[in-house]
């Protein structure tokens, strides 16, 4: 498992579901990000609390890829989403 | 005239042709020549009786059994039949059945085949239900079948529906998704703390009250449809008002439908017994009086006037239901029930070991469609035939003779009266008739409500 697998959403983030798409707000900064399509799930199912793991076979089931192929597109959207500082590195307090 | 009936209602005859979409409140005397009139064919002439003569003269065709070409109507999936409750009333909890999970590629399997169904029918609407056990006990499954439900319904361009019946007792996180996702939510609750902590502990035995009553809470501000569905006992038959007052002062749920206890070997050992069927019917109304006032639906399900149907629940609808172990059934309720009252409510199986396939036996689709009110003789003379249909398949064992009518017969005989005055706004007589045990009991002891059948002593 990757360094970026083991991530919990920023407790700073409010978000939404509109339409298929995850509307999140950085309730301190008011940075705006709109997540659609596999991010939105990815985001969702990860707000729901799903382990590293499960999130794979998740969306692996839902959106037709291997677990292999699930598990790197993960491990780069959540990086993408730990710089962006949407996600936090589980250890880490929200103020980092 | 097989389809107009004729219900004494104290000294007058309630005429109601639920098919003609009619009723209509007569003298006796005034019944017999409608029955005359319409047995005879002969002119009624003009004025009131012609006018009504005229009306039950008119064609109507009975709601028939399903037909042709199987089309799944309804998804249903039941994640486990465990539950983390133990309910004192609940025949689940010895079950063998309770140790299957459904796995996620069976879920994947099950909704990608309905959606292909809905696709290739070009039905324009989609809808699943989750049921148990307790379906949130399994919840990857839910959120793997709600996702992928949602993918392909955009993709078909179909509409799309959920519904769960749960406990109500999921995490807060939860119950916001649910609130968010789930267009129904039908959550057991069966009253304030001390009702529902004796009927519904936790498996430890502590009470479920406080997870309920938050999520309650918290559905009841969300956009979905809430109803609660409560347990009524002999115990608690008389607490029906001030449940249904409660209800409504601590929440906001769109329907509360109360359901008399269906004792099991569980709920004798517990001490809980159905309620007296005239207590429950005096009580269902009076509580309905205190829903509606507050814009609150009550329901007894077998006593829903607006229903035309050959059957009351999924089976005969061809609604499939997958149970964790990949049988396909048209019942909810656990195998062992059925096949213990010597019923086969299967419809076929998906095999896992073939990626998934269905396989539906057209033979067993055939004797399911069967289960419906026309093979229901006993059910032949009743006013509410095409509302309750006989009630449920399994568990109502209906009389031998006609009117030998069991405590589910007399509270749905003596509701769906009520709420055709109601709906007729006579409920200044619906109220007179309820304080008339002797007019009440003749409104119910009819062997045929068949205007055909009453004799001349009507």
């Amino acid at each position: 498992m990757s360094t970026a697998a083991r991530v919990r959403c920023a407790p700073g983030i409010v978000w939404v579901k509109d339409t298929g798409r995850a509307l999140l707000v950085d309730g301190e900064t008011g940075r705006l990000w709109a997540l659609q399509d596999a991010d939105a799930l990815t985001w969702e199912l990860l707000s729901m609390g799903y382990k590293y793991t499960d999130l794979v076979r998740m969306l692996a089931l839902l959106l037709t890829l291997s677990e292999d192929e699930t598990s790197a597109v993960l491990d780069d959207t959540l990086a993408r989403w730990q710089a962006a500082g949407i996600v936090l590195a589980a250890g880490d307090s929200a103020h980092g | 005239m097989r389809n107009i009936f004729a219900v004494p209602i104290r000294d007058q005859i309630l005429i109601y042709a639920p098919l003609h979409n009619l009723a209509a409140l007569v003298s006796p005397t005034l019944a017999l020549r409608l029955r005359d009139l319409l047995a005879s064919g002969e002119p009624a002439g003009d004025g009131p009786l012609g006018e009504l003569v005229d009306l039950l003269r008119d064609e109507v065709t009975e709601p028939a059994p399903l037909q042709g070409e199987f089309v799944p109507s309804a998804l249903g999936l039941l994640p486990t039949r465990g539950c983390n409750l133990a309910c004192r009333y609940c025949g689940f909890i010895a079950s063998e059945e309770t140790q299957f999970v459904m796995s996620l590629e069976m879920a994947r399997d099950a909704v990608n085949w309905y959606m292909d169904q809905v696709q290739r029918s070009g039905a324009p609407h989609a809808e699943i239900h989750f049921f148990g056990g307790e379906p949130f006990c399994v919840e990857a499954v839910i959120d793997l079948a709600v996702h992928l439900a949602q993918r392909r319904a955009a993709e078909i361009g179909c509409t799309l529906r959920f519904e769960v019946a749960t406990n109500g007792t999921f995490s807060e996180a939860r119950c916001y998704w649910t609130a968010d996702n789930l267009d129904t939510v039908v959550l057991s609750f069966d009253g304030p703390a001390d009702v529902q902590n004796l009927h519904r502990p936790y498996k430890d035995g502590s009470g479920s009250f406080d997870a309920i009553a938050r999520n309650a809470r918290i559905l009841s501000e969300g956009a979905n449809s809430v109803y609660f569905r409560a347990c009524i006992t002999e115990a608690t038959v008389g607490r029906m008002p001030e449940i249904a007052t409660w209800f409504c002062q601590e929440f906001r749920p769109d329907a509360v439908s109360f359901e008399p206890l269906q004792p099991t070997p569980w709920s004798d050992n517990a001490g809980l017994v159905p309620p007296d069927p005239w207590a429950f019917a005096h009580n269902f109304i009076a509580a309905a009086q205190i829903l509606e006032a507050h814009g609150v639906r009550p329901v007894y399900a077998p006593a829903e006037i607006g229903a035309r149907q050959v059957t009351f629940c999924p089976v005969g609808k061809d609604f499939v239901i997958v149970a964790p172990d990949g049988v396909l059934t048209a019942c909810y309720l656990l195998r062992g029930e059925w096949e213990a009252r010597g019923l086969d409510l299967r419809l076929g199986r998906m095999n896992t070991d073939q990626n998934g396939a269905v396989q539906i036996d057209p033979e067993a689709v055939e004797s399911i469609r069967g289960f419906n009110v026309h093979n229901k003789l006993f059910c032949a003379g009743c006013f509410a035939r095409w509302h309750c249909a006989g009630g449920c398949h399994v568990n109502h064992i209906l009389g031998s003779q006609p009117g030998d009518y069991d405590r589910l017969c007399i509270q749905a005989r003596i509701i769906a009266l009520y709420n055709i005055l109601h709906a007729m706004h006579h409920d200044e007589l619906a109220h007179t008739w309820l304080q008339d045990h002797a007019a009440l009991a003749r409104s119910v002891w009819q062997a045929s409500d068949r205007l055909a059948d009453r004799d001349g002593t009507l």
